[in-house]
């Protein structure tokens, strides 16, 4: 059960890939792998302890106000992760603008909190919450790599493409991150036909 | 009852554990920021018109107090707000003064002067007119739907009977409204306080075609350019001021007087 648990999120329900949610950080932040790898280890964090949180109120919390106080946990967790990216790294922060923020409203936080933590004993939702930040993450990785490999030569900053390599301006448009999802998705679709 | 108290209790007692977690946080990764940043700030007109190149005064004060070597005057500030900022950042003022300018648009015909042939019906803007084919027969000129009355910061520019007029006491010159002017209507001229004359007419078309569209148009006769020490010339049948070659009035005066379709225009 518990090793399922986790490969759950990563693979036969990634969020990305297989659940389409949180497209607005996917989206809007894979223009580069580190972006995408920062964002990615962001939504772990916040996923994680939000979880945790969640989990562990959810005896006391009367079910009238539970969407309301998942808010304030999530919101509180998505500052913590804002001012120490704006503390410790200036740089990364500035990149990825108002999509820290942007966190709070990530559908796919605060549906694992609902479908799955308020209703999960303390184990099984960590598990959960790692499972599915870890797959939303190298979702955002792989988007990001192929992105910036295309599009401006290179992953993480290094090199890769031969000199004579003309960069595809439109995959770091917001175009670009449409076209690779879609043919990721697609690719993902066909793995799991010939699965079966 | 019960329920609302047991809510309000468990949502307050939640809220307020997390906002002095946060306020702990904040405390610990605070990142300090130059106190320069905000006394710049506190200098600066407040316009956010993006003349400097900034997206905002603060994102200007910031460059500013970063790197005082770059610095570029705040056009809208004028000389004052620009001293003061140079002195706080420890730099003495260039010696060039800025030259003054101001904006004129380069259409002067009113409602009665531009044919109108069109019952144009598409977006109120002059935006959408130009790319539809205008809503008024001349291709040149101003099409008085106000994009740039509606991007002015200073609410310098007004528009009666279908003319564009700028209150040069409010422009602060950020040239918003050169930049979203379709017909490039607008232009930045040197102030000589010498009346500030320009030719309000865009229409590069020869004289009957002009004449067919507007009655105000300059039809490139070149009247203005016989007088003596004309600083008018003709260039592709539009009458053109030469900037540089004004010294005094009286020339530039005459010719605005010779001009048969009063396209010439003054502030």
């Amino acid at each position: 059960m518990k090793k399922q648990q986790i490969l759950k999120g990563f693979w036969e329900q990634n969020p990305i890939f297989r659940q389409l949610l949180g497209m607005c950080p996917t989206l809007a932040v894979t223009t580069t792998a580190e972006n995408g790898l920062a964002m990615g280890l962001a939504v772990i964090f916040v996923l994680f302890f939000s979880e945790l949180a969640v989990t562990s109120i959810k005896k006391i919390v009367p079910h009238q106000v539970r969407i309301a106080v998942y808010t304030v946990i999530i919101a509180t967790f998505v500052t913590i992760v804002d001012i120490f990216l704006k503390a410790q790294f200036p740089q990364i922060s500035k990149n990825l603008g108002p999509y820290v923020p942007l966190i709070i409203v990530n559908c796919i936080i605060l549906g694992r909190c609902e479908a799955f933590a308020s209703k999960n004993k303390l184990s099984n939702s960590l598990l959960d919450a790692l499972g599915m930040g870890a797959g939303f993450c190298w979702g955002l990785l792989v988007l990001g790599s192929i992105r910036e490999l295309l599009g401006a030569g290179n992953i993480f900053g290094f090199k890769l493409m031969p000199a004579g390599f003309n960069p595809l301006v439109v995959m770091i448009l917001p175009a670009g991150a449409f076209l690779v999802l879609g043919f990721l998705v697609a690719l993902m679709n066909r793995v799991e036909q010939w699965k079966t | 009852m019960n329920q609302i108290i047991t809510a309000t209790l468990a949502f307050g007692l939640i809220g307020l554990a997390f906002a002095l977690l946060l306020a702990f946080l904040n405390r610990k990764l605070k990142v300090p920021e130059d106190p320069k940043v905000k006394e710049i700030l506190n200098i600066l007109p407040g316009l956010n018109c993006g003349a400097c190149g900034f997206s905002s005064c603060k994102s200007y004060a910031q460059n500013v107090a970063k790197n005082p070597d770059k610095f570029k005057p705040c056009r809208p500030g004028g000389d004052q707000v620009n001293e003061k900022v140079l002195a706080l950042i420890g730099k003495k003022r260039s010696s060039q003064k800025q030259e003054k300018m101001i904006v004129v648009c380069r259409c002067g015909a009113e409602e009665k002067d531009k044919k109108t042939s069109i019952d144009y019906q598409g977006l109120p803007n002059c935006q959408t007119a130009h790319a539809m084919g205008g809503a008024i027969d001349c291709t040149y000129g101003c099409l008085a739907f106000g994009d740039c009355k509606e991007v002015c910061p200073a609410n310098a520019i007004t528009i009666k009977n279908k003319k564009v007029h700028i209150d040069q006491k409010k422009c602060i010159l950020c040239g918003k409204c050169i930049e979203i002017c379709p017909r490039n209507l607008f232009k930045m001229i040197p102030n000589k306080n010498l009346g500030n004359y320009f030719v309000a007419c865009q229409n590069k078309d020869k004289l009957k075609e002009v004449k067919d569209v507007c009655s105000r148009g300059c039809i490139g006769c070149g009247l203005c350019t016989k007088v003596e020490n004309s600083p008018y010339q003709i260039k592709e049948n539009l009458s053109e001021i030469n900037y540089d070659q004004v010294q005094k009035k009286k020339p530039v005066e005459e010719g605005k007087n010779k001009c048969p379709t009063k396209c010439i225009d003054s502030f």
